[in-house]
């Protein structure tokens, strides 16, 4: 799930970065960039976001709660 | 409308410099590429009727301030070299300098020179400020109000934009706007990271041109004026030399480029959430400072030095140092 949201933010930034480049003049380009850009939070775009440490949390709450299950 | 009244419509960049201010327009937003600029220094002299008619006569850029007579701009430096007496100057390391009392008014004339009266009541005008120092600046908000006051007198519509983020429009379209921006001017060295369009890191470095004079002056005897003259005329950053000024100019050169490059590679180690980037991003180098040869490579040297926390494609010196940041303030306004 996170890695599908990773991939989708990724293709995001590949599609803008390649429709920019069909952008002959630099002042359209620009303006087609920065327009694109304003509706999105960079972070997000960019930022990896931590599916291991997720994927490891979610394990420790698995095994905790087959533990506790066990146990009961 | 005629081609006039069109023109003076259009939005402008201006690189307010604190050795130079330099407006860029253009006549149609095809071609931005007209540009203009003023030193951004001024000296004094007793007020006479007698001189001021010669300034006069002269076509000098002066005003009547007191007592005294200003001579602002590019004539200020012809004055200097006349009188063999140091210009003062409006700005000091990017912003307003404190310590002059005719500061606010020798940057309203230049720039009222430069750019007149808004045609049009709320002409855009976009106008380059520094980026915080590392150690922080809280001058950088007045001096940037009283830029917007200027500009709101004459009639314009004044939006600052980050020196760094100025270079980064002004030079980076083949790399879709991302990539490090660094104006090396007089008073700071600006750097911008910028990931399309958006300003990731913004800082300037306190050591530039000016750093270079003066302490070039300190230890020649020579007037930080006539160091910068030679500066420009002839220098290269090419190690040490027989000659006493251009070897202290390669030692406060030295001094500059590697502050430069440790404090732009700490900066971006130590910066947290820094976007992945997939790509290798370029550096472009602008502003006087990084005009003399042997600047790029002394620079590329120091920055290969040791591991950059980014992968970088090129580094590079503008085709154009001078005017990159107005042109980068220009493109900003035609969006």
């Amino acid at each position: 799930m996170m890695a599908r949201i990773v991939w989708k933010s990724r293709k995001t930034v590949r599609k803008i970065e390649k429709r920019a480049r069909q952008t002959a003049d630099p002042l359209e380009r620009l303006r087609y960039v920065r327009n694109q850009m304003d509706s999105r939070e960079l972070a997000d775009l960019f930022r990896w976001r931590p599916v291991r440490r997720i994927a490891a949390w979610i394990s420790v709450v698995i095994v905790v709660a087959l533990l506790v299950w066990r146990i009961r | 409308m005629s081609n006039g009244e069109h023109e003076s419509n259009l939005p402008l960049g201006l690189d307010v410099g604190t050795s130079r201010i330099v407006v860029a327009r253009t006549a149609d937003k095809a071609h931005p590429s007209q540009y203009e600029s003023q030193l951004n220094a001024f000296i004094t002299m007793p007020y006479s009727k007698l001189a001021e008619s010669l300034l006069e006569r002269e076509g000098v850029f002066h005003e009547v301030s007191g007592g005294e007579l200003v001579v602002a701009g590019n004539d200020a430096q012809k004055f200097a070299e006349v009188f063999h007496v140091e210009t003062r100057r409006p700005m000091f390391r990017g912003v307003l300098n404190p310590q002059e009392p005719h500061s606010l008014a020798v940057m309203r004339s230049i720039i009222g020179r430069l750019l007149g009266k808004a045609g049009v009541a709320g002409r855009k005008v976009f106008f380059s400020v520094p980026a915080p120092c590392l150690e922080g600046d809280p001058a950088i908000a007045y001096h940037e109000a009283s830029i917007l006051q200027i500009l709101k007198q004459l009639g314009f519509d004044g939006q600052a934009i980050q020196e760094g983020l100025a270079v980064v429009f002004g030079e980076m379209s083949s790399s879709n706007y991302t990539g490090i921006g660094i104006s090396c001017g007089s008073g700071l060295c600006n750097v911008c990271l910028a990931v399309l369009s958006v300003p990731v890191i913004s800082f300037a470095v306190p050591k530039a041109g000016d750093f270079i004079d003066m302490q070039a002056a300190a230890v020649t005897g020579e007037l930080a004026t006539r160091i910068r003259v030679q500066k420009e005329s002839n220098f290269a950053v090419n190690g040490l030399s027989a000659d006493l000024v251009q070897n202290a100019l390669n030692v406060y050169y030295d001094d500059v480029i590697l502050t430069l490059a440790n404090a732009l590679r700490s900066t971006i180690s130590s910066t947290q959430r820094l976007p992945k980037l997939d790509q290798s991003v370029p550096i472009v180098l602008s502003g006087g400072t990084a005009i003399p040869k042997g600047f790029l490579k002394r620079f590329t040297t120091a920055l290969r030095a040791e591991d950059f926390p980014i992968k970088i494609s090129e580094i590079r010196v503008s085709e154009d140092p001078l005017h990159s940041t107005a042109r980068g303030a220009l493109m900003a306004a035609l969006c």
